[in-house]
C-alpha cells in the first residue's frame, strides 16, 4: 500500500474499461488486500500506485454500521445523490499515523459498474458505510481526509491501531 | 480586588505600582476618590508559556499555581508537539512577575515555563472570510515559509495554524481571514505541495 505523500494520491485517476483484463485482474487483488489487512474496509486502485477509477469496499464487520451492501466493486463510480453532514475521525490506510476530524454526507447513493460483467451497480449507503464510499471515492479524485480536515485542530494522532 | 477597571487601561502600569492615572481613570469610571488602600495592584494581562517533557499532571500543576495567586485563566491551548508538552496561556492577575515566575517554576519543574506582561492591543476581530487551507507534501524546510507568505501576501491573517510531520509526510492545516484565496491554492501547488482552500460554514442557530 502508498502511503502519503505519494503523488498518486493526490492525482485525479483516470476512468477505465471494466471488461479490461487487467483491470479485473486489478480488483481481484483489491478484494485479496483489503481482506487480508485488519480492520481495512475499502482500498481505492491509487491507493496501490495505480490511478484508476476502480476501488473496492466491504464495511462487514465494522464498528457503526446501519447500510450494508455486503463487497462493492465499482469502476468508474459517481456519487448521484448526497444527503445529510456529520463529522467524524476517520483514518486511512495511506495515512497510517493520523486521522483528522472530517465532514461527510450521512446518506450516498453511488452508482458505478462491476469488473468483468460489466453490469451497473447502485449502492445505496448511511452511516459508516457512506462515510467509507465518500474516502474511496475521494481517492479516485486525488483526496485525502487531509484535504477535507475541518480545521486547524482536526488533526490528531492516530489512537487506536488494528 | 481592583473594582471596574476595563481591560487595558492601566495596561502600562507596573506591577506593585499605582500611577496617577490609574487614579484617575479608576474615578472617572464611579470609583470613590481618595488614597488607595496599601498594596492594592491593578491587574495585569500575563501571556504564559511551558514548554518541556511531558508528563501526567502538568496542567493540574500550572492551573493549581496561577490560580493559587489569585491568577484567572481566560484563552489557553495546549497540546504535544513532537511529543512535547507545550501550552501558552493569558490569565489576568494583580501578582508581581516574579511572584507568578516563582509559583509556576515550583509547581512544574520539569517545565520551562516563561511568564510576560501584555501590553499591546488584543485585537481579535476577523479581517476577512473565514477559510480553511490544507497542505500537505513532503517534508522539506521552507513549507511553513512557502504557505504563510503565500497568505501573507495575499492580505490574509492566519488565525490558528497546526503543523505535523509523520515519517516524510508533511502536513498543515490553517485557518485563515482572507477576502480573495485566487490563486493561492495554485501557487501552493505548482510548489509541490497538495492544498485546497474552503470557506468555512458555520450554522448560526
Amino acid at each position: 500500500v502508498v502511503h502519503a505523500p505519494a503523488p498518486v494520491l493526490s492525482t485525479p485517476a483516470g476512468a477505465v474499461d471494466p471488461l479490461d483484463p487487467d483491470v479485473i485482474r486489478l480488483a481481484a487483488e483489491l478484494v485479496a488486500l483489503m481482506a487480508a489487512s485488519p480492520g481495512c474496509v475499502g482500498i481505492a486502485a491509487p491507493q496501490v500506485g495505480v490511478a484508476v477509477r476502480l476501488f473496492v469496499l466491504d464495511v462487514g464487520g465494522a464498528r457503526r454500521v446501519q447500510s450494508y451492501a455486503g463487497l462493492v466493486v465499482l469502476v468508474n463510480p459517481q456519487l448521484v445523490e448526497r444527503t445529510g453532514r456529520e463529522v467524524r475521525r476517520e483514518g486511512c490506510l495511506s495515512v497510517p499515523d493520523l486521522t483528522g476530524d472530517v465532514a461527510r454526507a450521512t446518506s450516498v447513493v453511488v452508482r458505478g459498474v462491476e469488473p468483468g460483467s460489466g453490469l451497473e451497480r447502485v449502492v445505496e449507503a448511511d452511516a459508516f458505510e457512506a462515510r467509507a464510499l465518500q474516502h474511496e471515492l475521494d481517492h479516485l479524485d486525488g483526496l485525502l481526509f487531509l484535504d477535507r480536515l475541518e480545521g486547524a485542530h482536526a488533526l490528531f494522532a492516530r489512537k487506536r491501531y488494528l | 480586588v481592583w473594582p471596574k477597571i476595563q481591560p487595558g487601561v492601566h495596561s502600562s502600569a507596573k506591577i506593585a505600582v499605582v500611577t496617577d492615572d490609574a487614579v484617575e481613570d479608576a474615578g472617572a469610571q464611579g470609583v470613590p476618590e481618595g488614597p488607595l488602600s496599601g498594596g492594592v495592584t491593578p491587574p495585569e494581562t500575563y501571556a504564559v508559556t511551558a514548554v518541556g517533557p511531558d508528563a501526567p499532571g502538568e496542567v493540574a500543576a500550572l492551573a493549581e499555581a496561577l490560580v493559587g495567586l489569585g491568577a484567572n485563566v481566560e484563552d489557553a491551548s495546549m497540546t504535544r508537539l513532537r511529543g512535547h508538552f507545550a501550552m501558552t496561556l493569558i490569565a489576568v492577575s494583580a501578582a508581581a512577575v516574579t511572584e507568578l515566575e516563582a509559583a509556576l517554576a515550583a509547581a512544574a519543574t520539569g517545565l520551562d515555563v516563561t511568564v510576560r506582561i501584555l501590553t499591546g492591543p488584543a485585537d481579535s476581530g476577523r479581517t476577512g472570510t473565514a477559510r480553511r487551507l490544507t497542505v500537505h507534501g513532503s517534508d522539506r524546510p521552507g513549507i511553513v515559509a512557502t504557505v504563510a507568505r503565500a497568505v501573507a501576501d495575499r492580505g490574509g491573517n492566519i488565525t490558528d495554524l497546526t503543523c505535523r510531520l509523520v515519517g516524510d509526510l508533511y502536513v498543515m492545516t490553517v485557518e485563515v481571514d482572507l477576502d480573495d484565496p485566487t490563486g493561492l491554492a495554485e501557487q501552493l501547488v505548482a510548489a509541490g505541495l497538495a492544498a485546497r482552500v474552503t470557506v468555512i460554514d458555520e450554522d448560526l442557530l
